[in-house]
C-alpha cells in the first residue's frame, strides 16, 4: 500500500547572522546551505495496518508524510502510495488518501463545518444518498452532533479536530496520514480521537500512519513502529519488540504492608525510586518471575505488580543511544 | 483501479458548489466589503477633475459627459476586477496554507476563482446604483454605445480574466521569493496608469498610445470601457480582441507553467 525506497529530502536554507550588519551582509550576500530533513528512507506498509512513527522533534516525520501525500517533491528515492506517485497529485491518489495536521486548521475559520463539507462532497462527487449516510456517520463516530453547524472558530480545540477529522474522511480515504491528531487536547477528547482512529481503521480497512508525541496515542493505535532520528530510519518493527530491545528490565512495582529499609530491596533489582510504602524496582526480564516470587516469599507485600517501562522512556532510551536528543536537523 | 466516467455536468456542479461557499465567507464579511468600495472610488475623484479640466478647456476629443462615462465605467471596471490573489497566494505559499489545498482533487485556482466571482458580485448593488446615479446626474448615459453590448460583455469577462490569471502568475512568484507584494505594486501601477485609469488613453501622446496599445494593461480596463463609449472603430475592434484574446493565452500559459515549477520547489513550511 505504502511503499518507499531510499526516500531523501534536502531543503536548501540561508543562514543570517544577528543584528543590524548581519541583516545587511545578508542583503547583499547571502549564504545558503543544505539540510537533509530525510536520507534514504525506505519503508512498506500493507493495507490495513496502523503505524506509530516516532521521532524527536525535527526528526523528519512530518517531512515524510508530506512526500507520502505529494505535497513535497523528493530530492531522491521513489515512492508509492496505493499504486501512485504522490508527487504527480493524480485525481485518483488524492481520493484515496487524507492527511490531517493537529496544528494546521484546514477548515475556513469563520463559516460552518457543512458549508466546507458541502464544497467536499461535490469536489469528492459523493453522490447525495452516501453523502447524507455519511456524514451521520462521521457525526455519530465522533459525536459532533449540532457542533457542525457553528463557525469553526467558535469551537474548542478538541471540536474543532473532530470537524477536520470529518472533513478529511468524508470521501472514504484508504489511506490515512495523521500528523500529530491529537495535539493539544484533553485526556478525554484523546481518548475520543484515538477510538474514532481504531473504529474508522476497522470498518473500512484503512491504512494508517500516525506521528504523536504523545505514547499513549502510540500504544493503543499502533503494534508496529517507525523510529526515524536524524531523517534516518532507526527502528522498524514491533512496539513490544522495541521497548524490549532497548529496555531489558522489566518494572516490579510493589507495594508494602509495613515500612521496608531500601538496602533490603538492593539483591532484587536496581531500586528506581520508593515513596513511602511503594517501590519500583527494575529486574531483568529473564529473572523477572522469580525475582517477584522471592520478594513475596520474603518481605511482607501487600500487593505486586510486573510492568513494561514506560514507552516514553524507551523512546528517550533509543534517542539517546542514536544521539538524536536535543540535535537540530 | 477504477477509472471515473467523464461527467460534463461535473464543472457546472463544482462552479455552483464553490460559489455557494464563497458566498457563506462574504457573508460572514459583510461590513468589509463597504470598505472595500468606499475605498475604491478614486476613479470617482478622478471624474471631477477631468470633468472640471474639460469644461475649462478643450480636453482632447473628451467631453465633460465623455470623462463622466469614461470615469464612472473605471468605478465600475475597477471593482468588477480582482486584486486578492497576490496577498492570498503569497501567504498560502509562505504559510503552508496551500498544503490543505493540494490535498483535495481540484485546482487551487478554481475556490480562489470562485471567492473573487463572489467578491465581485457582492461589491456589484453598491457599485451599479452609484454609476447609474452618476450616469443620469451628468448626462453621460448618452454617449453610451447601447447597441455594442454583446462586445462589452466579451471585453468585461476578458478583462477580468486576463487581470486575475496575471496577478496569480504575481502570487505564485512567492514560490521563488519570499514576498511577491513588490509584483503587486507593478501590476497595479501598469494597470491603473497604462491601462487608462487615471486618464483615458486618448489623451496620452502618440508613442505611448501605440506602445500601451500592445501591452496587456489596455485591456483590463481601457478596451472595454472605450467600447461602452462607442470610441474603438469596427476595424480595430477585431484587432483589439485578437491582443486579449493572445494575452489571456499567454496569462493561462505562464500561469501553468509556473504552477508546475513551483510546486516542485514547494516546502509545504508551518503545515
Amino acid at each position: 500500500m505504502i511503499e518507499t525506497t531510499g526516500l531523501s529530502k534536502r531543503y536548501t536554507v540561508y543562514r543570517k547572522e544577528a543584528g543590524f550588519a548581519g541583516s545587511l551582509r545578508a542583503f547583499f550576500h547571502r549564504q545558503h546551505y543544505d539540510v537533509d530533513a530525510v536520507s534514504d528512507l525506505t519503508i512498506r506498509i500493507g493495507a490495513g495496518e496502523i503505524v506509530g512513527f516516532l521521532g524527536p522533534n525535527g526528526a523528519g516525520k512530518t517531512t515524510t508524510l508530506k512526500m507520502l501525500s505529494g505535497l513535497l517533491h523528493p530530492s531522491s528515492g521513489s515512492v508509492s502510495v496505493a499504486g501512485h506517485t504522490p508527487k504527480e497529485r493524480n485525481r485518483e491518489f488524492l481520493r484515496s488518501i487524507a492527511l490531517v495536521m493537529g496544528q494546521k486548521m484546514q477548515l475556513h475559520w469563520d463559516i460552518p463545518a457543512t458549508d466546507s463539507f458541502l464544497v467536499l462532497k461535490t469536489i469528492y462527487d459523493i453522490p447525495d444518498s452516501d453523502y447524507r449516510a455519511r456524514l451521520d456517520e462521521l457525526v455519530t463516530m465522533l459525536d459532533l452532533g449540532d457542533l457542525v453547524n457553528r463557525p469553526i472558530r467558535r469551537l474548542s480545540l478538541g471540536e474543532r479536530m473532530k470537524c477536520e477529522l470529518a472533513a478529511a474522511l468524508l470521501h472514504r480515504p484508504r489511506i490515512l496520514f495523521l500528523d500529530e491528531p491529537t495535539i493539544g487536547l484533553d485526556v478525554t477528547a484523546q481518548a475520543a480521537i484515538r477510538n474514532f482512529i481504531i473504529d474508522y481503521n476497522r470498518r473500512y480497512g484503512a491504512t494508517v500512519l500516525i506521528t504523536s508525541h504523545y505514547m499513549a496515542d502510540v500504544t493503543a493505535l499502533a503494534r508496529r513502529v517507525l523510529v526515524i532520528d536524524l531523517g534516518r530510519l532507526v527502528f522498524d518493527g514491533d512496539l513490544q519488540a522495541l521497548i524490549e530491545r532497548h529496555s531489558p528490565d522489566k518494572i516490579l512495582r510493589v507495594q508494602f504492608a509495613e515500612e521496608v529499609a531500601p538496602e533490603r530491596l538492593a539483591r532484587f533489582g536496581t531500586l528506581r525510586q520508593i515513596d513511602g510504602l511503594v517501590a519500583e524496582i527494575a529486574v531483568p526480564r529473564a529473572i523477572v518471575a522469580r525475582q517477584a516470587a522471592d520478594i513475596l516469599a520474603s518481605l511482607p507485600v501487600a500487593d505486586i505488580a510486573i510492568e513494561e517501562p514506560a514507552v516514553e522512556d524507551v523512546i528517550r532510551t533509543v534517542f539517546r543511544k542514536t544521539g538524536a536528543v536535543g540535535k537540530p536537523t | 483501479m477504477t477509472r471515473r466516467r467523464f461527467d460534463p455536468l461535473r464543472p457546472l456542479r463544482l462552479a455552483r458548489a464553490l460559489v455557494a461557499h464563497s458566498f457563506s465567507e462574504y457573508a460572514a464579511y459583510r461590513m468589509e466589503m463597504v470598505f472595500w468600495v468606499v475605498g475604491g472610488t478614486l476613479p470617482l475623484f478622478m471624474m471631477f477633475l477631468w470633468i472640471e479640466l474639460a469644461e475649462q478647456r478643450a480636453t482632447g476629443s473628451f467631453s465633460a459627459a465623455d470623462f463622466a462615462a469614461y470615469f464612472l465605467l473605471v468605478f465600475l471596471v475597477r471593482h468588477m476586477t480582482p486584486f486578492v490573489p497576490v496577498p492570498e497566494l503569497e501567504r498560502a505559499i509562505r504559510h503552508g496554507e496551500l498544503s490543505a489545498q493540494l490535498l483535495r482533487p481540484l485546482d487551487p485556482y478554481w475556490p480562489m476563482s470562485a471567492s473573487q466571482l463572489m467578491d465581485i458580485a457582492h461589491r456589484l448593488p453598491i457599485t451599479v446604483p452609484v454609476v447609474i446615479v452618476g450616469m443620469i446626474w451628468s448626462g453621460a448615459w448618452q454617449v453610451i454605445a447601447f447597441e455594442d453590448w454583446p462586445l462589452l460583455v466579451l471585453a468585461v469577462f476578458g478583462a477580468i480574466l486576463l487581470h486575475y490569471n496575471l496577478l496569480y502568475c504575481a502570487g505564485l512568484a512567492a514560490f521563488w521569493m519570499e514576498r511577491v507584494r513588490g509584483f503587486e505594486g507593478l501590476m497595479w501601477n501598469g494597470y491603473f496608469v497604462l491601462g487608462g485609469g487615471l486618464a483615458p488613453i486618448a489623451l496620452f501622446p502618440d508613442l505611448v498610445q501605440q506602445i500601451i496599445v500592445w501591452s496587456p494593461f489596455r485591456y483590463m480596463i481601457s478596451f472595454p470601457i472605450e467600447i461602452a463609449i462607442g470610441r474603438v472603430a469596427p476595424a480595430d475592434m477585431w484587432f483589439g480582441f485578437a491582443l486579449l484574446t493572445f494575452w489571456v493565452a499567454f496569462s493561462i500559459g505562464l500561469m501553468r507553467l509556473l504552477w508546475h515549477r513551483g510546486l516542485r520547489r514547494y516546502a509545504a513550511y508551518g503545515s
